[in-house]
């Protein structure tokens, strides 16, 4: 297995959010500050590690006709352990999360590479899968994150980076973030769900924009070539 | 009908092995959230009303919302209460003094919108502010409705939320004082 | 029972905490499902009966087992695998008693079971700690919000063809600006509540 290739692919040809479309409600719905962009895509790149590990193990033990039932199940106990650890370590993420942590079970991502990749691969590369597919999500969160906060409030890093205390980062949730205009300047806009939709749909035109110029660039070569 | 029964017994298996799982990851958690509610709780009760100890009184008023009625010694009374908000339940603690005016609130729980009806419960200068306004009143309503709490600027629903909560609790502190 | 509360549960859910347009839940068969009105009603039904039944059997699990024994952190499981036997049961029922409706809702019966506004649903009701007419009108109603918004979105977009936009913008992105704008006529309702 190509472990360069599906690096590329979980980042960037073949990223979770942006090209296989999967995974929405929680990209559109908690990146409003860098603190839950990073905390979801961890949270994610975990479960996702440990269900593609966990489904790639036993993936000869189980029976076909109910499989989706056994990832569901396999899935929302991760999830669940997820769940309680954040409760109990790091409250103010599990707050700020709310039910979109619970809501990791049902999240198309897990489910999608779990039948699309894990069911079919070794241990090893599901592994692999797991973390560089968790990692092009997270980069879309974050990406999303920055975008939002910035337009929305003017700042950067809310909830992460501490800048009146001197310049920290913490994880707790309590730091105030950059400002890099003041907030009664921002669009609130960006921060309440339509803006979610926007810059969504740009961030994707975006992919698609540079994938086919990609694409372009490299049919032009082949032309040439010949 | 044999293979059925087969399916449902595997899928019983994994179901038991994860539940099993989960319960061990459970017995070390459930402690540390306990306390740490708990804690988050004791706190936002010193902050509205200082006491050296809460006595939890039995509340018979009737009112759904009102989850618990402590009495802060001789200095007055704290109200745990609920109300919906604009995205669910906002959960807020109200003190009292003995004469039923609003010594503080602190907000516990909360679904509401990051930068609108967060500002809220937010420990920023804004989210102080609009708590401070609480301080002193014996009914709270918005300017809107024709009364003295300005309202979250884009947030009137969960500033209302508010409102009906710290009236809920003067209300029920009456009924057991 | 309080009515007040409970027509403030069904504005809620319809309108003004639209599953789709404020909570972010369904996205995913949202954009999926909603290339044709028809298929999009249909998936829209079929939600709501899911969603409906599963707020009160979960509801009941919850209150009479889960509580009872205090294995509340078995919720999400339970929850999942309620849902997915529904699914499942829905389908074989249909099939039998109703197959033209089994055959107009075809592939999106499965489909629900991972479709996060039917365990968001039950996992706010827990969440509101709402009791058992409470919970199955909040989850009816937030079908029917979903329905409405669906349809809505499906209609717009079977237009969207004769509309002029950028190239990159083609299919999905120009669905999601679609969504926003949306999501905006209803962020009308946000001011809405009911006079106590």
């Amino acid at each position: 297995m190509n472990v360069k290739k599906q690096f590329k692919d979980g980042l960037i040809t073949q990223n979770p959010v942006l090209v296989q479309l999967l995974g929405m409600c929680s990209t559109l719905a908690i990146t409003t500050s860098l603190f839950n962009g990073i905390g979801m895509g961890l949270s994610v790149i975990i479960i996702l590690t440990c269900c593609n590990i966990a489904i790639s193990a036993l993936r000869k033990v189980i029976p076909n006709d109910i499989r989706i039932a056994i990832y569901v199940v396999v899935i929302a106990g991760f999830v669940t352990i997820v769940d309680l650890l954040l409760k109990a370590f790091i409250p103010a993420l599990s707050e700020a999360l709310g039910v979109f942590i619970p809501l990791i079970v049902v999240n198309c991502i897990i489910i999608g590479r779990s039948e699309a990749f894990a069911a079919k691969n070794s241990v090893g590369a599901s592994a692999l899968d797991g973390i560089f597919q968790g990692l092009g999500y997270t980069l879309v969160l974050v990406a999303m994150c920055v975008i939002r906060e910035f337009l929305a409030k003017g700042a950067f890093g809310g909830g992460m980076l501490d800048v009146a205390n001197g310049f920290k980062v913490v994880f707790d949730g309590t730091g105030s973030g950059i400002q890099i205009f003041p907030s009664h300047y921002g669009a609130l806009i960006m921060a309440l769900p339509v803006g979610g939709f926007l810059t969504l749909g740009c961030l994707i035109a975006l992919m698609q924009h540079l994938l086919s110029k990609g694409g372009k660039k490299k049919s032009e070569k082949k032309e040439a070539a010949e | 009908m044999n293979k059925i029964v087969k399916l449902a017994l595997i899928l019983f298996a994994f179901s038991a092995v994860v539940a099993l799982l989960l319960g061990m990851v459970n017995v070390v958690t459930e402690g540390r959230i306990a306390a740490l509610e708990k804690e988050k709780q004791d706190k936002a009760m010193q902050e509205v009303l200082p006491s050296s100890g809460y006595e939890e009184l039995e509340y018979t008023g009737g009112n759904p919302n009102i989850l618990n009625v402590f009495k802060a010694g001789d200095a007055g009374y704290v109200v745990k209460v609920v109300e919906s908000g604009s995205q669910g339940n906002v959960e807020m603690i109200v003190g009292l003094d003995s004469s039923f005016t609003v010594t503080g609130v602190s907000i516990v729980k909360h679904q509401e919108t990051s930068g609108l009806g967060a500002v809220a419960a937010s420990t920023g200068a804004d989210g102080q502010a609009f708590r401070g306004q609480f301080v002193g009143l014996t009914n709270a309503s918005v300017t809107k409705d024709g009364g003295t709490v300005e309202a979250i600027t884009g947030a009137t629903i969960t500033s209302r939320a508010v409102c009906r909560g710290v009236n809920d609790a003067i209300a029920a502190a009456k009924t057991v004082g | 029972m309080d009515a007040a509360k409970l027509l403030d549960i069904m504005l809620g859910a319809i309108l003004i905490n639209n599953f789709i347009f404020s909570q972010f839940l369904g996205i995913c068969p949202f954009m999926g499902v909603s290339k044709k009105t028809d298929t999009a009603a249909g998936m829209g039904m079929a939600v709501i009966f899911v969603m409906g039944l599963a707020s009160a059997i979960c509801w009941v699990i919850n209150r009479f087992v889960l509580v009872a024994l205090g294995l509340q952190y078995l919720q999400t499981l339970a929850y999942i695998l309620v849902i997915a036997a529904l699914v499942q049961f829905v389908e074989m029922f249909l099939k039998k008693a109703v197959p033209s409706l089994y055959s107009a809702l075809g592939i999106y019966l499965p489909l629900i079971t991972t479709n996060c506004a039917v365990l968001g649903v039950v996992l706010l009701n827990t969440q509101n700690n709402y009791n058992f007419i409470e919970s199955v009108v909040y989850g009816v109603t937030g079908g029917i919000g979903f329905l409405i918004a669906i349809v809505l979105f499906a209609s717009i977009r079977e237009k969207l063809r004769f509309a002029d936009y950028p190239k990159a913008f083609e299919g999905f992105p120009i669905a999601l600006v679609t969504a926003g704008l949306l999501a905006l006529a209803f962020m009308g309702f946000s001011g809405m509540s009911i006079p106590w």
